[in-house]
């Protein structure tokens, strides 16, 4: 009698393990990222005008489902002006803003994502006037971005960090365009 | 936890922000390069190259020309004018590119001279001597002598400091009728006032007389800033110079948006006086 106990008990454990939770589920809902990285400049024209910066990037978004999110993110970056002298050593900076969806895969505590969006981008100085990136006056840009990336789970649920890159392009700018690369922390709420 | 990064991105925000709302520089192309070296005068010296650049700045509203008339009514002596535009609204520099042009290394020396709302002033209208051999007066900034490699590229910069200490110098040489060797001489850029003296007056030898203060102080707020930026340029062979003047506008308010390409309409016109001065000996 004892025998066939212990043997049920087994069995028992043994087809109650599948309804074990996962071990590092990711919350979701709202979030929070911020993340530092470089913007390097691509070629043609903003290449030759502009040094790689550093740059700093917040983005608060919300899981509309578990692969798919909306975000808006602000970032701004620092670069080196390397028109022809004079000036020589001036620094400008550009801050975006824009709205993207996210599409993320998960796959254990990996995710990978693809985002897109639109938004606007704004330039410090006229410093790149001298090679007609911006015309006089010009200080704002429409500009279209995307990206993809991947994210760690980490043991605790609400918090993740990750690596990522996002083009963007300004029409107004010369066609200025751009690779913003970093690393980044996420909280989800 | 959730509080620290909440705290992370709120600083994060702030600091994007605040970075943001920094008065950024404006920056002003010569219109053209100047080209010197070459020509000669009919003495066979060589004709030093001459640029100058007006900084636009927007015509003054209503609003401003309000409080300006307020702070004038608080000053009861009629001799100190208020300027639009005050030596601390506009914080200017100057950088430049000399080229030289030929196989052979050369020197040249580069003057910063300029105008401010009420006068210009050029060290070619001015004789503070009647001795031929006096040395000749003195541009408001710059004049030190620079070697310039053999088809070499050198640059410099009149920083804001410099400017600064022009702007001041150059109100004191034309309102406050300081010795312009005096006023170039001594660092005045931070001074909270400085004091009218008499009209420079010569002696039988047409030297320069001691002056007496006439009573008149100039406040800082007083002081105008630079509106005109006047480089000479003295090479001794064929050189070209480039500059780009760097303007922060400090109020925020003062250039237009599209800069030298803006409509004139848009612009305060300035007519500043050529200040000159005339060593005649005074029996």
């Amino acid at each position: 009698m004892g025998r066939h106990a212990a043997v049920l008990c087994a069995l028992a454990v043994a087809f109650a393990t599948p309804d074990v939770a996962d071990a590092r589920p990711a919350s979701k809902g709202w979030f929070a990222e911020g993340g530092l990285g470089a913007v390097n400049f691509l070629p043609p024209r903003a290449s030759r005008g502009a040094a790689i910066g550093p740059s700093l990037g917040v983005r608060i978004g919300r899981d509309l489902f578990s692969w798919l999110s909306l975000n808006v993110h602000v970032a701004a970056s620092s670069h080196e002006a390397t028109v022809p002298p004079p000036p020589e050593g001036e620094w400008f900076q550009l801050y975006r803003g824009a709205a993207d969806l996210r599409l993320t895969g998960r796959f254990d505590r990996i995710a990978l994502y693809v985002e897109g969006g639109a938004g606007l981008v704004m330039i410090s100085s006229n410093v790149l006037g001298k090679l007609m990136i911006t015309d006089p006056g010009e200080e704002f840009g429409l500009m279209f971005g995307g990206g993809g990336g991947v994210e760690y789970q980490l043991e605790n649920r609400h918090y993740s960090i990750g690596v990522g890159v996002d083009a963007f392009f300004v029409p107004q700018f010369a066609k200025m365009s751009g690779l913003d690369s970093r690393a980044f922390l996420r909280y989800t709420y | 936890m959730r509080s620290m990064t909440s705290m992370l991105v709120g600083q994060t925000a702030v600091v994007l922000l605040a970075v943001g709302c920094t008065n950024d520089p404006a920056y002003l192309p010569s219109p053209t390069s100047i080209d010197a070296g070459e020509m000669t005068d009919m003495d066979g010296n060589l004709v030093p190259g001459v640029g100058r650049l007006v900084i636009p700045v927007v015509r003054e509203t209503m609003e401003d020309a309000t409080d300006r008339m307020r702070r004038q009514a608080m000053i009861t002596d009629a001799a100190v004018v208020l300027p639009y535009i005050a030596v601390d609204d506009l914080q200017i520099s100057v950088e430049w590119t000399i080229r030289n042009l030929t196989a052979m290394p050369g020197n040249a020396t580069v003057q910063l001279n300029g105008a401010n709302q009420f006068f210009r002033y050029d060290p070619t209208m001015l004789q503070l001597s009647a001795d031929d051999e006096a040395p000749p007066p003195p541009g408001l900034d710059g004049d030190v002598p620079l070697d310039v490699p053999a088809n070499g590229t050198i640059s410099g910069l009149f920083t804001e400091d410099s400017v600064r200490e022009a702007a001041v110098d150059l109100d004191q040489i034309t309102r406050g009728n300081i010795n312009p060797f005096r006023a170039t001489l001594t660092i005045s850029k931070n001074v909270d006032q400085f004091a009218q003296l008499a009209p420079l007056m010569f002696d039988m030898d047409g030297e320069p007389l001691p002056q007496m203060p006439t009573g008149s102080v100039f406040p800082r707020q007083a002081i105008p800033a630079m509106l005109e930026i006047d480089l000479v340029f003295k090479p001794d062979r064929h050189m070209v110079l480039e500059y780009t003047v760097r303007v922060r506008d400090v109020r925020g308010d003062l250039l237009p948006d599209k800069l030298l390409a803006a409509d004139m309409a848009e612009l305060e016109p300035f007519m500043p006086a050529d200040f000159a001065i005339m060593a005649t000996a005074t029996p």
